[in-house]
């Protein structure tokens, strides 16, 4: 039987056409996934289901019923509960509170010991380290913030439940307990319809796989008989190479041939964790891997001269004229010309509510503008990292979250910093922009740029880096190279295992 | 994919909450513990300046004169906590009203506490329910929607009574008094504050709280947003109307501009008293320990017969410097943003 079927669904805003024609199907029992670039009307479509956006046209049947959402409740009620992409929290209140957000009457009172039983086990079941049911939100880490979004949509004990890419954040131990959680309510007859930009996760997971591209549906396949050159021409509609395929190394000549350009020294994070002695050289990738919190972002944030009050040690820059400088302020990271884009751009990279060009520009701000030049340059970057929009002066917040990330990417790099610091950037980017990122990154290392990359994604790491640091406890596990950075490596290294 | 399960991530842990518990000591002092320290060096000022401050009748008539900030100070507590610009500043013109409301109806003979009583209650929800539209379901900025109320109450306090003057009820005189050693206006405030933690228990005022906290986190789990806005409201106009009976029944008469003071008054007990005025945090008591502390500056400043310009001055550093203070215990320790 059929959980939840979309037929031609339409959705417009404006001109713009989100959805065109939209239709699918999800079983019961089925893990369903959905894949599409940045503005396929993915987020429409997951918008609509959750009860957020009525659709202009089409048909919405669950269980069998054709059916309108007119508010999230209302979906709720249905038994279709979605996890958005961005993790939305109340920071000031406790982990319970925030799981038993928007449910009661008006004046019913707290949660029952019951609730808190269930809310307890499920986190216990999806995380790995204990969550304390009383601590307050602003106290977690990012990635168990998440894991209690996930937490407040499954209590609702939902036979449908949409996870809008919601596991971007988890480390891979947690979000692999997610997965078997996942597993098992299929197995109870529920329904779960997953929307991932990676493909790995999808084939290991979904049953079947639909395909959207420019607001319409072109094919359900099932994933696991799929090649992933064949998803990626569905997706982007072109035969475009695979990505996987495409051997991307260039040729960096190698440690001994370069020039250190940044260091730290007898770096720590706390009295008790190891020094860290590390060195990035003159036109290298280096990769920093670990599993979230393991002192990896703390490093990379040092690096751009966000030191964590307990930090002890040295990060310095080695300037054109050899000369070494210490660095403690974004400022001075600046002034040697470092620049760090940082991973959550909504927070720290943009300024929503001014226009594309006054965020691609706002480092050059400190000088006297040329307003044509910034254009000039704009337009560049524009064609070069596909960045989709109408016109310069529309706000940022308007565009879509891949393009606002090349926004912010485009950014630092027209700043044309030698050591570009990069905190997970292509975090919640299809694929096709991926690869436009990756190729654009090789370019700036042919021209003896430095790029720091940590990211959450090891095919990325495998497939971009000339070395790749493994952190784990506060420290410097283990260093890859060359050949040496392989998938199963890097994650026995996180994981604490000597290959 | 190899599986976890190793020592070293829980000694990991374990240092993550060692670390915690030293951060919660250093950073997460209750929030009103600047305005605890100041009543405490109030308290002591006061003690010094005025010998006989701990006497029962002394201290009765001190916390009958703070009651009316008091509670003020409480019923503007949910309007900020409420968070994004949130506030209502129509309250102090509001306490005029019903004040002038009072008087008129004690004019027409009317004394019975059931009518007095009700209608400060009718006119106080009836303002919440006012204002609370426009800002819930029009989406017309709080600052906007209760300036605007602000400036009709002034205008229709005055044009109903426009010279001070009349008479109160006996029953309501007596809330100055005491029952036994107990001050009335204490029971009063009891009032006020029982009615804070009872629905502090109940989904309406936590959602106050989530709404003030994140708005969108909030909405996309399905909190009734326009409701408990509403609602919001209508309970700050519920205290403002308890505010305006204290307020009546300590000046004894009417006055169309008595309560125009409390708003600012009543904003600066509550940032005073810890609450955060981009919400989300915070909570009644502070503003009730907020509003003694505003009151015994003044106490102490009008006592020890400064200047009327220093006055002022010494009242808006002590201010700012309690704000600040606040702000700065109130900064989450290490920011885990990532």
């Amino acid at each position: 039987m059929k959980a939840l079927e979309v037929k031609n669904l339409r959705k417009a805003f404006g001109e713009t056409k989100a959805l065109s024609d939209c239709s699918f199907a999800c079983a019961e029992g089925e893990i369903h996934a959905i894949i599409g670039e940045n503005g396929s009307g993915k987020s429409t479509l997951v918008k609509i289901l959750s009860g957020i956006f009525s659709p202009d046209g089409g048909q919405l049947i669950v269980q069998e019923r054709p059916v309108h959402f007119q508010s999230i409740v209302a979906a709720r009620k249905l038994g279709v509960v979605s996890i958005p992409q961005e993790i939305l929290v109340v920071p000031a209140l406790s982990v319970l509170e925030n799981i038993f957000l928007g449910r009661g009457g008006f004046f019913s009172g707290p949660p029952g010991v019951e609730f808190r039983d269930k809310a307890h086990q499920l986190l216990l079941t999806l995380s790995a380290d204990p969550i304390d049911l009383n601590t307050s939100l602003e106290e977690l880490p990012l990635s168990k913030q998440q894991i209690v979004v996930i937490v407040r949509a499954l209590m609702l004990n939902p036979n449908i439940v949409i996870l809008d890419e919601a596991t971007s954040a988890l480390d891979v131990s947690d979000r692999d307990r997610l997965f078997e959680h996942l597993r098992e309510r299929r197995s109870r007859g529920q329904s779960v319809i997953y929307i991932s930009h990676r493909i790995d996760e999808i084939q290991g997971l979904a049953d079947r796989l639909t395909v959207i591209r420019n607001g319409v549906s072109i094919q359900t396949l099932n994933p696991k008989e799929t090649s992933v050159s064949e998803i990626l021409r569905q997706m982007s509609g072109e035969n475009r190479a695979s990505m996987s395929g495409e051997v991307m190394k260039d040729s960096w000549k190698g440690k001994e041939n370069a020039s250190i350009v940044l260091r730290t020294t007898k770096l720590k994070f706390n009295a008790n964790s190891r020094p860290i002695d590390f060195q990035a050289y003159e036109g290298e990738i280096v990769g920093l891997a670990g599993l979230e919190g393991h002192g990896q972002e703390i490093f990379l944030r040092a690096l751009a001269g966000l030191r964590a009050s307990s930090l002890r040690g040295e990060v310095a820059a080695i300037d054109r004229q050899r000369n070494e400088v210490s660095i403690h302020s974004l400022k001075q990271a600046y002034r040697q010309e470092i620049s760090y884009v940082p991973r959550d751009r909504k927070t720290e990279g943009l300024f929503l509510k001014l226009s594309i060009k006054d965020n691609f520009a706002m480092p050059t701000y400190s000088r006297i503008v040329k307003q044509r030049k910034v254009t000039q340059a704009l337009k560049l970057f524009k064609d070069k990292l596909s960045i989709i929009y109408e016109n310069d002066s529309q706000l940022v917040g308007s565009l879509s979250g891949g393009n606002q990330q090349k926004v912010v990417l485009a950014r630092w790099i027209y700043t044309n910093p030698r050591v570009l610091l990069l905190n997970d950037p292509t975090r919640g980017v299809d694929i096709p922009t991926k690869r436009d990122l990756y190729r654009l990154f090789h370019e700036l290392v042919g021209n003896n740029m430095t790029i720091v990359l940590l990211s959450t994604d090891l095919e990325e790491l495998v497939e971009l880096c000339d070395r790749v640091v493994v952190f784990r406890d506060g420290g410097i596990f283990s260093e890859l190279q060359g050949e040496g950075i392989q998938r199963d490596r890097i994650i026995a290294a996180m994981f604490g295992e000597a290959i | 994919m190899t599986q976890s399960p190793s020592t070293n991530t829980s000694e990991v842990v374990e240092q993550d909450v060692v670390l915690r518990k030293r951060e919660f000591w250093m950073t997460r002092l209750p929030y009103m513990s600047v305005a605890l320290v100041i009543l405490m060096i109030l308290l002591l000022l006061n003690t010094a300046l005025e010998t006989n401050l701990w006497t029962i009748s002394v201290l009765s008539g001190v916390i009958a004169s703070a009651a009316p900030l008091v509670i003020a100070a409480i019923g503007e507590t949910p309007a900020i906590i409420l968070g994004n610009g949130s506030l209502d500043i129509s309250i102090g013109p509001l306490m005029s009203v019903i004040n002038v409301t009072i008087i008129l109806l004690v004019q027409q003979g009317l004394t019975s506490p059931v009518i007095i009583i009700g209608m400060a209650m009718l006119l106080g929800v009836g303002s919440g329910v006012l204002n609370g539209v426009f800002i819930s379901v029009l989406r017309i900025p709080p600052i906007v929607v209760t300036f605007a109320t602000y400036t009709i109450y002034m205008g229709l306090a005055t044009h109903l009574l426009s010279q001070p003057g009349g008479t109160i009820p006996s029953w309501l005189a007596n809330w100055t008094g005491n029952i036994g050693p107990l001050p009335i206006s204490a029971v009063i405030i009891a009032v006020a504050l029982i009615l804070w933690f009872a629905l502090s228990r109940t989904r309406f005022l936590r959602n106050i709280y989530a709404i003030g906290g994140d708005e969108r986190a909030s909405y996309v789990s399905g909190v009734p947003l326009v409701w408990v806005r509403l609602g919001t409201y209508m309970l700050t106009g519920l205290f403002v109307s308890l505010a305006g009976l204290m307020l009546t029944a300590e000046i004894a008469s009417g006055d169309g501009n008595i309560g125009t003071s409390f708003t600012l008054t009543a904003i600066a007990s509550v940032a005073l008293g810890g609450t955060s005025l981009l919400g989300g945090r915070g909570g009644a008591m502070g503003s009730l320990v907020g509003a003694f502390d505003i009151f015994l500056i003044n106490n102490v400043i009008t006592v020890s017969h400064v200047g009327v310009f220093w006055q002022d001055v010494a009242y808006g550093l002590i201010l700012v410097a309690a704000v600040v203070a606040n702000a700065l215990i109130a900064r989450p320790g290490r920011r885990r943003g990532r």
